[in-house]
């Protein structure tokens, strides 16, 4: 019975050939001892291009092919050191990732197999990112598995701690590389390059020096870099532990995970994700499964440094702690303008200013006699996970010392982020006078609870604040948007023929295996004014039995894109085409997306089209699905489309299908009205920019015409269809999109809104009710108010999203807003995935190929369903940002006066809605005068009596119409260039 | 193969004099040689191995598992089971060494060894094969079980438990284990498991370690349960099919105090194997 494997027992004749490592893996509770064991080497190579010796026999991957040696015989050389490796321990890691990435510097890099794995268990952010780094071609880092090899393993001695032991385990490996590489160049005349460790652990480079081994200290280095400032700002900013005297006030301290496990366990705590409000910072708020509403989450103390978009723990407060969301618009900006960033030991967590603003809320709460408003609240007690990313702001220019200016030490600096939700971050910079006025990106490091922000430190520059580059960009990363070229791989994957591929002359080739020929159909498209990547295409005609036979010809990307290559993962990581006002971010390459799969007119392109019989009255006879060959006929503007039918002249085949196809689609849209579809409203305004600079001339609010509806219904009645289809054909694995119902609650208060200040009534039982009450919503004398009614409802419902069937029940399918009982996307391949997928699958149900496994894969279509979900949603976010950017811009120093609705009602002030430019912003009625107007806010009214100086008193209420000033400004709290509204008067009632 | 008649009454004989005379040469409290070793299988809170002169051979594993139990339960839960190569599943011999140690190690291990929270407790379980035996395997299921259990480390709680430990952490707390094996506490740190040793008895003598032949002649079996320096528990064990079932007061006496003497000399030695 005696292991023969277990060699390093007798390890004074034989040398080890086998390590071993004990641990005790803590899941669920459970107490688990893990034994790993792993045989040592001694072909593991140094992967210096220096060496000869490694590279006679280094080790081989099953296919026989072994990795290229990475590090540069010539490695870069600093004054102090001469030309060196670097070997960083793995506190270097944790501090200075973003110098590591930096283009400047960092290069021949030996990482240890022992600091990458500390460097796992300490942050799989940062470890995912020294692995990205690793497989860079560029930084030439290469991974030492010193565990693995013979000479570098280093056996734990009694009583050495872990920490202890892996300190030793990078020494051991830092001599054997000295060592190693003297021999390597030994009789060659060159020198071994320096191996330099780094490290900001004391003890380790007293302990590396009595080795001989060269070593430093982190700050040493970098200061002999080039760009040596913009690289030392880039240092994670350790927390002082023990800074904090015991008098000084703190955030709570986290539960402990056990009991964090526990209590989520036994119903106690709650976890869920927090979102804080956009008007008042002071307030977030946690859905939580069991809960019909969000529970709120009021105050610093009880958001207790979680941001935006954690996923937290929290802990329900007493009964009496319950309150209703806030009436007033709080900013961060105004209520902690004084703060010092240097000053850390004075400081309260919250303010008095903080405090009193809750009570204000507090006594509303208890003289509030709705009960509904009345919520639960909780306090953050734990965070599971952070969202932290970085994140684009600009400096406060008050927290600037007027001094920094001249000496450049370093200094403490707040950046105010972009985006409202986020608070203010502590940057330690040594060019702050450099920074002021820009656009920057910065990374969230710590958060200790002595700290009333968060400490962070500056990545890079983006651009001046307010010009064109910079705010594009600064959205782009803000909305975590992809936008980098495509790499070499991807476009390795496009048609080699490049531009001048065509359609095969040769119908019985291969490629038209199992495709239509369609060209003679009279197809044509109709599309937004100069729409290069041209999705859809569609065909009428009538039949000889006197129906009518419709067709929707779609691009057939699948063609082009197949399943798991380059292009494919780039394209489903990227998700969608993100549209801004003067560019677009392509989810494929520009080949494919404007000219190969464009169904442009007069070529011939590859197709997928769906063909429907149809009575005269719309109702489908039969559905058939094909590849095919179209070409089309023309492409239309929607305005042209509109033009053609209505000329009366017009009498060709074309003209009479597209008139054919309008008359169609309204029947339709007449069905679907029946069936309780809805008809939504958002603000969409469109921003004309010049054509050579792309600077922003007008504003102008979107028109729609017959023919975009057209276009729609078809569209809808495509997906549908081919929903259905795949379904069918996978009832396990399609993918499909569906639109939840909202819950009642969501319409509670706008409903109570209509009844009080318009005596209308909002019904929301089914989407047939909603549908049916919103159209009821009519005052004669305010036109708008319909569409405003419509906006606002827009906002009470839940957003759609892409699922894989396997993973709901099929009532759970429902459309809502179609009031469909299946959906998907299929009718957009260029610029959304989802529709790639169906594709996919469809081609498959109709046996035209194989179904490629990773599309029958529940697991692997869940995951693309995750990310497309949140890339479809950014894309939404970034592309309103981006209109929201030119608006301010196109706006610039001009004044106009326009009406307003009055959209929400604080205590403080009231949110007004601009219909000409899609705004809304807030009006505060301190700006109304100085000291701020006495004023009575009637909450259950939703009213606002005010009086301006010695004019009588104003009532304003809710979906009142009122003229405003709209001008521009820079917002001080996000830099950013936005639409100011002032009230005018005379107010129009 | 059984004994003759005469090779019977000759082994009786000599074993029944005063002094008596075994046919080894040693004396009545020597056990043969025994070779030990612990912490023989990685993946166990505790192991090891004894290996008897006449070919015996027993390996132990012991195994700590967390479970939850009600507030205020001061259970004690130990599992011992083992396997006897030869003999098929719940055969009486494994049954009798099941049980003796199971009711043993219980009776003489206090629960706050075991407690992780007022909620999670470990669950003890001792896992053993015989591989061979010629002589009765239950005083060599004791030895190594004993063994075993002093190798036995149990995962200490993460750090960030134990410096508050208050109650209401306690009633729902999920328990975080250190990931470092080498901070896992010895179970045997302030307690020593129990030892059961088997003594024959012949005529007025009493003889520990006994060959598969001695046990053959014997008039039957005692087996005792020796904790904490003292003996705790008695009991008659058949050792062939005409074992005497019934013992005079004074030969039971006379054998605790034999047994008493050899198992405090046993633990002291294997007690030596490990060092703490």
């Amino acid at each position: 019975m005696a292991s023969v494997k277990r060699a390093y027992m007798d390890g004074l004749s034989k040398p080890l050939t086998l390590s071993q490592k004990v641990f005790v893996r803590s899941r669920k509770g459970k107490a688990t001892k893990v034994v790993q064991e792993h045989y040592l080497r001694t072909d593991i190579p140094c992967s210096s291009q220096l060496c000869p010796t490694c590279s006679l026999n280094p080790p081989k991957d099953s296919s026989g092919t072994s990795r290229p040696f990475i590090l540069s015989s010539d490695p870069p050389s600093v004054k102090s050191w001469g030309a060196h490796y670097l070997v960083p321990d793995t506190n270097i890691y944790m501090k200075a990732m973003d110098l590591l990435e930096h283009f400047a510097a960092f290069y021949d890099v030996i990482v240890l197999q022992t600091a990458l794995d500390e460097l796992r268990n300490l942050s799989l952010p940062l470890y995912n990112r020294l692995r990205a780094l690793t497989r860079s071609q560029e930084k030439r880092f290469y991974v030492f598995h010193n565990e693995f090899r013979l000479e570098t393993f280093v056996q734990r001695l009694e009583g050495e701690t872990i920490n202890d032991q892996n300190d030793r385990a990078i020494r051991n490996a830092c001599v054997w590389y000295c060592v190693h590489l003297q021999e390597a160049v030994a009789g060659t005349g060159k020198s071994a390059p320096t191996i330099l460790l780094l490290s900001d652990d004391k003890d380790n480079i007293k302990k590396a020096k009595e080795l001989g081994i060269v070593c430093t200290t982190l700050e040493p280095y970098v200061k002999e870099l080039p760009q040596a400032d913009t690289l030392l700002d880039m240092i994670v900013v350790e927390s002082d532990e023990g800074s904090s005297g015991p008098n000084q006030y703190s955030y709570p301290e986290y539960y402990s995970t056990s009991r964090i496990q526990g209590g989520i366990k036994e119903g106690l705590l709650h976890q869920g994700i927090l979102n804080i409000n956009q008007y008042n910072f002071l307030e977030g708020s946690v859905s939580v499964a069991g809960f019909g509403r969000p529970l709120l989450v009021l105050g610093r103390e009880s958001i207790n440094r979680a941001m935006h978009g954690d996923i937290v723990v929290i802990e329900l407060l007493a009964r009496d702690q319950w309150k209703q969301p806030s009436t007033k618009i709080i900013e961060e900006e105004a209520v902690t303008k004084n703060d010092n960033p240097e000053d850390d030991t004075q400081e309260n967590i919250v303010t008095a200013q903080e405090r009193k603003a809750l009570i204000e809320e507090a006594h509303q709460a208890q003289h509030s006699s709705a009960e509904f408003r009345v919520q639960p609240t909780a306090k953050v007690v734990g965070i599971v996970k952070r969202n932290w990313r970085s994140y684009v702001g600009h400096i406060d220019a008050s927290s600037v010392p007027a001094d920094v200016a001249s000496a450049r030490r370093q200094s403490s600096v707040f950046l105010i982020p972009m985006n409202k939700c986020i608070p203010k971050i502590r940057l330690r910079t040594r060019q702050a006078a450099n920074l002021l006025g820009k656009r920057i990106l910065a990374a969230v490091d710590s958060w200790e609870p002595t700290s009333r922000y968060p400490e962070g430190h500056f990545i890079r520059t983006l651009g001046d604040i307010e010009t064109k580059d910079a705010e594009t960009e600064a959205l782009l990363l803000e909305y975590d948007v992809q936008y980098h070229q495509f790499t070499q791989a991807v476009l390795d994957c496009l048609p080699k023929e490049g531009h001048g591929w065509r359609v095969p002359t040769d119908t019985s080739g291969p490629l038209w295996k199992g495709r239509k020929d369609l060209r003679d159909l009279l197809v044509c498209s109709i599309d937004p004014p100069n729409c290069q990547d041209i999705d859809d295409a569609l065909h009428a005609r009538s039949l000889p039995n006197g129906n009518f036979e419709v067709g929707v010809h779609i691009a057939d990307v699948s063609h082009f894109v197949k399943p798991d290559t380059a292009m494919d993962t780039e394209a489903a990581s990227r998700g969608t085409t993100v549209y801004l006002v003067d560019k677009r971010i392509d989810m494929l390459p520009v080949l494919l997306g404007t000219d190969l799969c464009s169904l442009k007119p007069y070529v011939e392109r590859f197709a997928f089209s769906a063909i429907w019989e149809m009575t005269p009255d719309a109702e489908i006879v039969n559905t058939s699905f094909t590849k095919s060959v179209i070409r089309s006929k023309e492409a239309f503007s929607y305005e042209q489309a509109q033009l053609r039918i209505d000329d009366k002249s017009m009498t060709d085949d074309l003209t009479k299908g597209m008139r054919t196809l309008l008359r169609l689609s309204k029947i339709l849209r007449q069905k679907r009205m029946d069936a309780g579809a809805l008809n939504l409203a958002s603000p969409e305004v469109k921003v004309q920019t010049e054509s050579e600079t792309s600077d922003p001339m007008e504003v102008e609010v979107k028109q729609l015409r017959e023919t975009n509806s057209l276009v729609e219904e078809f569209m809808l009645l495509a997906n549908i269809s081919v929903a259905a289809k795949i379904y069918e054909a996978f009832p396990q694995s399609a993918m499909l999109r569906r639109h939840a119902p909202p819950p009642a609650t969501n319409f509670e208060v706008l409903a109570d809104q209509l009844r009080v200040c318009k005596g209308m009534a909002l019904r929301c039982d089914t989407s047939r009710a909603l549908a049916d009450s919103l159209d009821s919503c009519v005052d004669p004398d305010e036109p708008y108010l319909n569409t405003l009614i419509r906006i606002m409802a827009t906002r009470c419902m839940l957003a759609a999203e892409y699922f894989c069937s396997g993973t709901m029940t099929y009532p759970e399918f429902a459309h809502y807003g179609l009031a469909s009982p299946i959906y998907t996307h299929w009718t957009s391949p260029i610029r959304r995935y989802a529709d790639v997928v169906a594709h996919r699958q469809l081609a498959a149900a109709i046996e035209y190929e194989i179904l490629h496994p990773s599309l029958r894969d529940k697991p692997k279509l869940e995951q693309v369903c995750q990310n497309i979900n949140q890339r479809h949603r950014n894309a939404q976010f970034a592309g309103r940002a981006s209109i929201e950017y030119y608006v301010g811009q196109a706006l610039k120093s001009r004044e106009i006066d326009a009406e307003g609705y009055v959209m929400k009602v604080f205590s403080n002030g009231f949110i007004v809605f601009v219909p000409q430019f899609g705004v809304e912003g807030p009006i505060h009625l301190r700006d109304l005068g100085n000291p701020e107007p006495p004023c009575n806010f009637d909450e259950e009214r939703y009213t606002l009596v005010f009086r301006e100086g010695t004019d009588k008193e104003t009532k304003l209420q809710l979906f009142d119409r009122v003229v405003v000033r709209v001008e521009t400004v820079v917002e001080e709290s996000t830099g950013k260039r936005k639409v100011a509204l002032r009230l005018k008067k005379p107010l129009v009632v | 193969m059984p004994l003759s008649l005469a090779e019977e009454s000759f082994l009786n004989v000599s074993l029944s004099q005063r002094p008596p005379c075994r046919s080894d040469g040693r004396n009545q409290l020597q056990f043969r040689p025994i070779d030990a070793a612990a912490g023989i299988l990685p993946t166990t809170n505790g192991s090891a191995r004894i290996r008897l002169d006449d070919g015996g051979e027993c390996i132990v594993g012991v195994k700590a598992e967390v479970m939850t139990v009600s507030r205020g339960s001061d259970v004690v839960n130990v599992e011992v089971d083992c396997d006897i190569v030869g003999l098929p599943a719940n055969s009486p011999l494994q049954n009798l060494l099941c049980a003796t140690l199971e009711m043993a190690i219980k009776n003489a291990l206090p629960s706050r060894l075991l407690r992780i929270t007022n909620k999670y407790r470990y669950k003890i379980f001792v896992d053993g094969i015989i591989l061979d035996h010629v002589s009765h395997p239950l005083t060599l299921f004791s030895m190594t079980t004993y063994l075993a259990l002093l190798d036995t480390r149990l995962p200490r709680l993460a750090p960030d438990l134990v410096g508050n430990d208050n109650d209401d952490k306690d009633e729902i707390g999920i328990p975080q284990f250190s990931s470092d094996w080498a901070d896992a506490d010895r179970l045997c740190q302030n307690w020593s498991p129990p030892l059961v040793q088997l003594g024959i008895v012949v005529g007025k003598n009493v003889f520990v370690d006994a060959t598969g032949e001695e046990a053959e002649v014997s008039d039957g079996g005692l087996l005792t349960v020796w904790h904490d320096g003292r003996v705790v528990g008695v009991r008659v064990v058949k050792t062939r099919d005409s074992s005497k079932q019934v013992f005079s007061v004074s030969s039971i006496s006379n054998a605790v105090e034999v047994l008493a003497n050899a198992s405090r000399d046993i633990e002291k030695a294997l007690k030596g194997i490990i060092s703490y």
